[in-house]
C-alpha cells in the first residue's frame, strides 16, 4: 500500500508521512510538482495527498497532467491544502480530485479513515498481483 | 486520537528554520521590493506556518499568518506595492510570533 504524499512543508510532512506508517502505509514523498509527477509516472502509487501551493508546479497543474496521463488518470488523488476559497475547491474537483479539504479542518483520525476507503489494502493488494 | 505532542519538538525546530527564511527573503526584498521569489517564499511559508500552527493549536498564531498571506497574495497580484514600512511590519510580526513559540 502505496501514498505519495506532495507537502512542501517539511513539518506536515513528516507529521503525515509518521502517521501513515503507523497506520500501515508505505510512504513516499515530494515537495515540488515537477518531483510528484515524476515520482508517480516512475511508480504509480495507490493514492496520492496533494497540497496545491508547492514551489515549481502546483497541485492544479500537478493533477491536470495526472489525468491526460493514462497511467495516472485514475490514481486517487485527495487534495490537502490551505487554500480556503470555494472557487479553488470546485477547480480540483474539475480537474479530478477525489476529494478536497482545508488542512486546519482536517484532523488526523479522519484522514486516514479517508485513506483507507480510498485505498483499502485488499485494492491495493489485488493491483500488485494483477502487475506480476 | 493521534497524540500531537510528540511533534512539538519538530515543530518549534521547523517554525524557527521558518522564521531565519522569511528574515532572509525581506533582507533581500528591502534591496528589490518586486522580486517575485522573495515575494513567493514569504507568501508559501506564512501559508505553511498556517496550517501547522493550527494543527498544533497555536489559533492566534495562525490567523496572523493567514492575515500575513493575504498582504502577500496582494503583493505577488500587484494589488500593494511593497514599502519599507510594510517590510518592517512583516519582519516586527514574524519576531512577535517567534518571541510566542519560544
Amino acid at each position: 500500500m502505496h501514498i505519495l504524499i506532495a507537502e512542501d512543508d517539511t513539518f506536515l510532512l513528516r507529521v503525515y508521512s509518521a502517521e501513515l506508517q503507523k497506520a500501515g502505509y508505505r510512504v513516499t514523498s515530494a515537495d515540488d510538482g515537477e518531483k510528484v509527477l515524476a515520482m508517480a509516472r516512475e511508480e504509480i502509487p495507490d493514492l496520492i495527498l496533494l497540497d496545491i501551493l508547492m514551489p515549481k508546479k502546483n497541485g492544479f497543474e500537478v493533477l491536470e497532467e495526472m489525468r491526460k496521463d493514462e497511467k495516472l488518470a485514475k490514481t486517487p488523488v485527495i487534495v490537502l491544502t490551505s487554500l480556503e476559497r470555494e472557487e479553488d475547491a470546485k477547480h480540483a474537483k474539475k480537474l479530478g480530485a477525489n476529494d478536497y479539504f482545508i488542512k486546519s479542518d482536517m484532523d488526523l483520525d479522519n484522514l486516514i479513515f479517508l485513506i483507507r476507503t480510498l485505498a483499502p489494502p485488499a485494492k491495493a493488494a489485488k493491483k500488485r498481483h494483477s502487475n506480476t | 486520537m493521534t497524540n500531537l505532542e510528540q511533534y512539538r519538538g519538530i515543530f518549534l525546530q521547523d517554525a524557527a528554520e521558518s522564521f531565519r527564511k522569511i528574515r532572509a527573503a525581506i533582507v533581500v526584498l528591502h534591496k528589490d521590493p518586486t522580486n517575485a521569489d522573495a515575494i513567493f517564499e514569504i507568501l508559501r511559508l506564512f501559508h505553511s506556518m498556517k496550517s501547522s500552527s493550527a494543527m498544533m493549536g497555536f489559533e492566534k498564531i495562525s490567523k496572523s499568518c493567514a492575515i500575513k498571506e493575504k498582504l502577500f497574495r496582494e503583493v505577488q497580484s500587484g494589488q500593494v506595492l511593497l514599502s519599507k514600512a510594510v517590510l518592517d511590519d512583516i519582519a516586527a510580526v514574524a519576531a512577535a510570533i517567534e518571541g510566542e513559540l519560544k
